[in-house]
């Protein structure tokens, strides 16, 4: 072979590899619609701080200081994207707590106690994520105001607990605030961060951290009170 | 060339033409794929039924249904039963009937079978092929009749005695519960269905068994004891302890001392302790427990143990007793159920609508 053979070959080759750089496709944003959650934290009703039991402690009685592990999954629709997003979210979570029941002598009895929780809530949200794309502040602050339905019921052995005739299941309606902060992780890996849109159509992830402050107690109603103070963990999709 | 091929053709035909017998058995008595019959002692005597159906020829002689301990594919022996005699003009289908019972006698009314067992005197374990045995077509040209017999029966029924009940179990452990107790039974063999049953322990006041218990003066007991006048179901497993279904042979005749109708709870091997349910809390019961084997057949019951259901509280248990209002219930639920079927809609809704671009 001769060496103007082979120069050819290389000049040949460095004008292929402009030819395939410009076969790249240029990234693009996917429609950004909704949003997907999942969050976990602790659950402490607010049980004991029904009038009615003047004083007393059946749920700390029982259960000690311990919270109930409650995990969520919300799905989220954005209805209006400029000065930050806003929209509905629906979200649904289940909560429980197992504990020896107690003899009459205050000792552990062999049959399990538990309360079990299954919180459904319909919000308005508004996150402040103008910051975090126009100027690539990771942190985006957002609120939350909603309707909370919790199924409950508590169960000892395998059954639900009946006393004096009343079944220890029901429902309780009330209401729920939340703030938080999440933080952007597309700013750690922002090629991986494109990818994820172009492959599973999710525009962005986010970390975050909670507060909800809700009152599920059929809104001052007597009865069993499900409210809470807590901070929830999880993640966040946009989609 | 021409006339060899013909020649062999016109064999060939009549070879087709000559077609040894076979039967085909068939019984409700056990599954398609399971072809063993397990019979306890308790249903030595009882009469299986199969079905049979032959096809084919029978050639110099006869084809004989019957039923062995032996391998199939022999004339019957003495010690065999023989169950059908068929020739070559005797039906097509029919049925035999029989049991363990006589199975065991034909084995003994040989001169070197000894003396013939019985449910009572079979001790262990034994087998019988149902078979099926004719001579078969054979020879250079497929239409001899052989002097040997050959099995020509399927499938491969057996009917296997299993008279050896199982050993004793123990009750290892009670967990007294609220208004249950939670038995730990060992000793139980793989395949086999433990079953635990319990009665009230009869008190100072009311007599054991099945005599004058409804007679007692249940106004002046406790809870436990307000049952007595049903005594008269606990008296009916006087009866189940003489039938022979190996279900209820313990009841009230083994749970001594004890008053009001017994519970039964039956669980298979191998899925955790057995929890009698449904007792009066602060009455005493007392427990024994059997094992019944794959075969059906009991075992003795193990020792007896007593023990009291204890109330306990729950979350909501103390919650009322500190004065709670909640009522629970369906009220509450079917508002819930109405909210819920709201809110999914409404997530139903935003998760349909469209992308936006």
């Amino acid at each position: 072979m001769s060496s103007r053979a082979v120069g050819l070959g290389v000049a040949a080759l460095l004008l292929a590899v402009p030819a395939v750089a410009q076969e790249v496709t240029i990234p693009t944003r996917s429609p950004r619609t909704g949003a997907v959650i999942f969050r976990g934290g602790g659950y402490k009703p607010r049980i004991d701080t029904e009038k009615a039991l003047n004083g007393a402690t059946p749920y700390k009685d029982t259960f000690g200081d311990a919270s109930l592990l409650l995990i969520e999954a919300e799905i989220q629709r954005f209805f209006y994207q400029g000065i930050g997003t806003a929209g509905l979210g629906l979200g649904v979570g289940y909560g429980e707590k197992y504990a020896d029941a107690k003899l009459d002598d205050g000792s552990a009895a062999a049959d399990k106690a538990a309360l079990k929780v299954l919180p459904i809530q319909l919000n308005a949200f508004y996150k402040f994520d103008y910051a975090a794309f126009r100027w690539g502040i990771p942190l985006v602050p957002y609120a939350k105001l909603g309707l909370v339905y919790s199924p409950w019921w508590m169960t000892k052995g395998s059954e639900t607990e009946l006393v004096e005739g009343d079944k220890a299941s029901g429902g309780k309606w009330g209401w729920a605030g939340t703030a938080g902060v999440s933080f952007l992780l597309d700013v750690l890996e922002p090629r991986f961060a494109r990818d994820f849109d172009s492959d599973l159509g999710v525009n962005h992830s986010y970390l975050f951290a909670e507060y909800t402050h809700a009152d599920v107690n059929n809104f001052g109603g007597k009865g069993l009170n499900l409210s809470s103070r807590r901070w929830m963990f999880g993640l966040a999709l946009d989609y | 060339m021409r006339l060899p091929f013909i020649g062999l053709l016109l064999f060939a035909s009549t070879a087709v033409a000559q077609v040894g017998p076979t039967v085909q058995f068939a019984t409700a008595a056990t599954g398609s794929t399971n072809l063993t019959i397990t019979v306890p002692k308790s249903e030595c005597g009882n009469a299986r039924r199969f079905t049979w159906t032959r096809t084919g020829n029978i050639c110099g002689g006869s084809l004989f249904i019957y039923a062995t301990t032996n391998a199939c594919g022999t004339e019957p022996t003495a010690t065999d039963l023989k169950l059908e005699t068929l020739t070559a003009t005797s039906a097509t289908t029919g049925t035999v009937n029989f049991s363990v019972a006589e199975l065991l006698a034909a084995r003994g009314t040989s001169a070197d079978g000894g003396p013939a067992a019985t449910c009572d005197t079979q001790q262990t374990e034994i087998s019988f092929n149902l078979c099926a045995s004719a001579r078969q077509l054979g020879g250079l040209y497929g239409t001899d009749c052989q002097t040997a017999y050959a099995n020509v029966g399927a499938p491969a029924y057996v009917m296997k005695f299993d008279p050896v009940k199982p050993k004793a179990p123990t009750i290892a452990k009670v967990i007294v519960r609220d208004s249950a107790l939670s038995v730990q039974v060992d000793g139980a063999e793989t395949d086999s269905t433990v079953v635990v049953e319990a009665a009230m322990v009869a008190s100072a006041t009311t007599d054991a068994g099945t005599d004058d218990a409804g007679t007692d003066d249940a106004g002046t007991d406790d809870a436990g004891t307000d049952d007595a006048g049903t005594d008269l179901d606990a008296g009916t497993d006087l009866d189940a302890g003489t039938d022979g279904g190996g279900l209820g042979l313990v009841g009230a005749l083994a749970l001594e001392g004890t008053t009001g109708p017994v519970t039964r709870v039956t669980k298979a091997s191998g899925e955790g302790n057995v929890v009698v349910t449904g007792l009066t809390n602060g009455v005493t019961y007392r427990l024994q427990a059997t094992i019944i084997d794959a075969a059906g057949n009991v075992s003795d019951g193990s020792s007896q143990v007593d023990a009291t259901p204890v109330k306990s509280n729950g979350l909501f248990d103390a919650y009322k007793d500190a004065g709670g209002e909640e009522s629970g219930g369906c009220a509450a639920t079917g508002g819930g159920i109405a909210g819920g079927a709201v809110l999914a809609a409404l997530g139903i809704w935003l998760s349909s609508r469209r992308k936006v671009s």
